[in-house]
């Protein structure tokens, strides 16, 4: 209780922190990042909700992101406000989850992760193909912004309130019955069956939440950036930047994401002029992380995470 | 002695299942090791064929530490382990586990030769050489495993809970194999059940519970402790 | 009534689907981890057949003899020093690692080569049979031909030889493999080798049949999944006939949908399979 206690005031304190920064005139490019740091945040926790708490490697955080996007700026060409724009996009990436998980539920994690592969790649080629109003730009994409001017500062807001709650809403799903339910579903499906929990639900639940919280990060980046295209909306490069953030801080710990999430931030920062090569110099990242510290740096402040045997995994 | 056991510690993490085990066996003997269930049988065969790492202690083999070397080279120095659930290649005919049990470059010298004594041991097996395994009855595929075990050409035998499942009467053809592999001159260490059927069939025996040895010797002085007879017969010694 | 040119076309194309699936069927089997940087992998040995193509007048299939130890070689330490850290930790662990590669090998093919689209054009490449009623593209027969070829070999390889005979215990049960003396790391390594040795085949006649681009090895894993979902695990025939069944779908798809939206069908049935038969039509195992 005392724990929760001293968190919560330290979220708290972080939030009020954040939310007075932009006032105090520091400078836009410094806003900008850390602006990408709330939605970094918040698609990390997407993720590592999955990965780190429901034994599910997600692949397709990127399909949620771009799909929550497209419904904010086609709706928005329609005139219709913003705000419906954010919620049509988490009522349809709440369908898109409850379709996927339809096929990639049914057999062990891997089928999993390669059928999440799977949805990023035909979003990309839907939206390619499907072109519902006229664009200015090239790809089915449009340019945006309706009424009056949503500010740098809104956004920056925003993204803040998006970030810190994706934070609080792991660490309340953890502390959950529902996030024990979980974490017995990640130790071992089958005996978490053979215990009455229904598995199928917690999954889908989970996957739906993850879904919501990439959903608004989405919603909130192409507020920001106005102009949106099936490429660069779905492509792998948000899942790698969920996955990237969460494995360095830690995956399966709350802090992890935070901390990582900074750390690619910061490593997009030093890579801004290097486009072409950002990706590799991630994944270079990613491997030496999980070959030196697969723990995270949160983690290896004592958390154990994955204790499982060779064997056993070949039993199953 | 060609397998000596002294002082050997195991642990599962923190949880210790295997005490100051002091145990040995040699050429031409049949030893059991009986005991209840998570007595740690099982835990020390899979020390002996490289499995489990021990804590501490010694595990060797003619002279040789065993301890810390890999499965595949325990089975080339002369071990060959027989494991719980008989664990044959299910999808491969018996002819092709026979083959890979002497997978070793030392077993595959002597690849014919064992190979006869195997089909000699169990015509059964030499029957359906060409069916897959997975399609053999309990008790073949036991024959099947054991038969493979022996095609590394091994010095000591382990098998672990060989008569699980199994109609007595096959049971019974099993350990009479026993005697013949023990008259070829391999030593046998065997895990059972059975309290009665090791007593019957081993030379000696090692009675462990909660992961140390509590008695040991002769099949015969065992069979007149009270404890075991009251324990395990269910005779109430008055 | 539809030509019976696309479904012979879609049938040939399917010998070649089943040859790029072997390798992540082998993987797959042996090791348990589903090896996502498959795809980029074939891209790879697409990439440097290209490289020996264009630079050095080597005719792709000519490169084989140079690219199949090279690849064998790659796949060989790729396991041996990088994924078998992780098989003893978790499959999400190797999961991970396979997705950083796949990156790192996609930046690096678009840097390398940009993001441009490419292909193996030969003298032979722009040829047809043209048998009256049905019209066949040359290279879709060589890929058919050295595809059946790759797929004979590796089955005479898995059941005469003893390490074939190895690799296949091993994929059945492990720890009974280490009890007759396997090495397994010996055996991870060579089956991860000869997968790539599939791979380097695979991609040369991708390269020689449709245009590749640095994001085309993100398909070919998606078809070569889709061909083990189709086919199943643990039998060549049933591999072979996945490619087959994923090969004509995407044909036919394409006559009558347009190219653009031949790998939508091929994602749909993927997913359909997915969640109707996840063991696949003609799976063992």
């Amino acid at each position: 209780m005392r724990k929760a206690f001293d968190t919560l005031v330290l979220i708290f304190i972080w939030l009020g922190v954040c939310l007075v920064l932009p006032f105090l005139g520091i400078p836009p490019k410094v806003s900008l990042y850390l602006f990408l740091f709330f939605v970094y945040l918040a698609l990390a926790n997407s993720w590592n909700l999955l990965a780190g708490f429901s034994g599910l490697v997600s692949l397709c955080t990127s399909a949620f992101f771009g799909l929550a996007g497209y419904c904010l700026i086609l709706l928005s060409l329609l005139k219709v406000p913003l705000w419906i724009g954010f919620i049509v996009g988490l009522i349809s990436n709440c369908l898109l989850a409850t379709l996927i998980a339809i096929p990639t539920f049914r057999l062990s994690g891997i089928y999993f992760s390669i059928g999440t592969l799977v949805i990023p790649e035909a979003m990309r080629i839907i939206f390619f193909l499907w072109r519902p109003i006229k664009g200015t730009v090239h790809g089915g994409g449009a340019g945006y912004m309706l009424v009056g001017k949503v500010g740098m500062q809104s956004v920056y807001l925003l993204s803040a309130l998006v970030g810190i709650l994706s934070v609080a809403v792991l660490y309340w799903i953890v502390n959950s019955e529902f996030g024990l339910g979980l974490a017995a579903i990640r130790d071992n499906q089958r005996t978490a069956e053979a215990s009455g929990i229904n598995v199928y639900t917690l999954k889908l639940r989970s996957f739906m939440i993850s879904a919501c919280i990439a959903s608004v990060a989405g919603s909130t980046f192409y507020l920001y950036q106005g102009y949106i295209e099936p490429a660069s909306a779905f492509n792998v490069k948000w899942t790698m930047i969920a996955m990237l953030s969460t494995v360095i801080g830690g995956i399966g710990t709350i802090k992890g994401p935070i901390v990582g999430s900074a750390f690619v931030t910061f490593l997009h920062f030093l890579l801004a002029r290097y486009g072409t090569l950002s990706l590799m110099v991630q994944g270079l990242v990613l491997i030496a992380v999980m070959l030196l510290a697969p723990q995270g740096l949160v983690g290896l402040l004592g958390q154990r995470f994955w204790p499982k045997v060779l064997e056993d995994r070949h039993k199953a | 002695m060609m397998l000596s056991i002294e002082g050997l510690c195991v642990s599962y993490g923190r949880l210790r299942v295997l005490t100051e085990v002091t145990l040995h066996v040699s050429q031409g003997e049949i030893v059991a090791l009986i005991g209840a269930n998570g007595a740690g049988k099982s835990t020390l065969l899979n020390a002996i064929s490289g499995f489990l790492r021990p804590e501490s202690g010694r595990i060797l083999f003619k002279g040789t530490e065993l301890s810390g070397l890999s499965p595949y080279e325990i089975v080339e120095l002369g071990i060959a382990h027989v494991p719980e659930g008989r664990r044959v290649f299910p999808e491969l005919t018996v002819m092709d586990n026979l083959l890979l049990g002497a997978y070793t470059k030392r077993a595959r010298k002597r690849l014919k030769e064992n190979l006869d004594f195997v089909f000699g041991l169990f015509p059964r097996l030499a029957e359906r050489r060409f069916q897959i395994a997975k399609t053999l009855s309990g008790g073949e595929q036991q024959m099947l495993a054991i038969g493979r075990g022996l095609m590394s050409d091994p010095q000591v035998l382990l098998l672990d809970e060989v008569s699980l499942g199994l109609a007595p009467v096959v049971v019974n053809a099993i350990y009479l194999a026993l005697k013949r592999i023990r008259e070829r001159g391999i030593a046998v260490l065997f895990v059972e059940q059975s309290v009665k059927k090791s007593l019957e069939e081993a030379d000696r025996a090692y009675l462990l519970e909660a992961g140390k040895v509590v008695l040991s010797g002769s099949c015969e002085e065992l069979k007149a402790y009270p404890a075991i007879k009251e324990a395990y017969f269910g005779v109430c010694e008055t | 009534m539809m030509e019976p040119t696309p479904f012979l076309m879609g049938a040939l194309l399917g010998g070649l689907y089943a040859l790029l699936a072997l390798g992540l069927s082998l993987v797959f089997g042996v090791m348990r981890i589903i090896n996502v940087a498959h795809g980029d992998f074939v891209l790879l040995a697409t990439y440097l057949a290209y490289a020996l193509f264009t630079y050095a007048g080597v005719d792709p299939f000519l490169s084989l003899c140079l690219l199949v130890p090279a690849m064998f070689l790659f796949g060989f330490i790729v396991q041996r020093y990088l994924f078998s850290r992780f098989l003893l930790r978790s499959a999400e662990a190797a999961l991970i690692v396979a997705f950083g590669m796949s990156l790192v090998i996609q930046n690096l093919h678009q840097i390398l080569w940009s993001p441009m689209s490419r292909g193996l054009t030969t003298p032979y490449s722009l040829k047809a049979l043209d048998l009256g009623q049905v019209f066949i593209p040359f290279t879709y027969l060589l890929d058919f031909l050295v595809s059946l070829g790759a797929m004979v070999a590796l089955h005479a390889f898995l059941s005469k030889t003893f390490l074939g005979k190895a690799i296949r215990a091993a994929s059945q049960d492990l720890k009974a493999a280490q009890m007759v003396g396997i090495n397994y790391r010996t055996v991870f390594a060579v089956s991860f080798g000869i997968a790539m040795v599939t791979a380097a085949m695979a991609g040369i006649c991708l390269g020689l049949t449709f245009p590749f681009n640095p994001q085309s090895g993100v398909s070919f894993l998606i078809i070569a999944f889709g061909v083990v979902i189709i086919g199943g695990l643990g039998s060549m025939i049933g591999t072979f006939l996945g490619g087959v069944i994923l090969g004509v779908a995407q044909v036919v798809s394409a006559e009558l949908l347009g190219s653009a939206a031949q790998m939508l069908v091929v994602y749909a049935l993927v997913l359909l399979i997915l969640a109707l038969r996840p063991q696949g039509l003609f799976g063992v195992r």
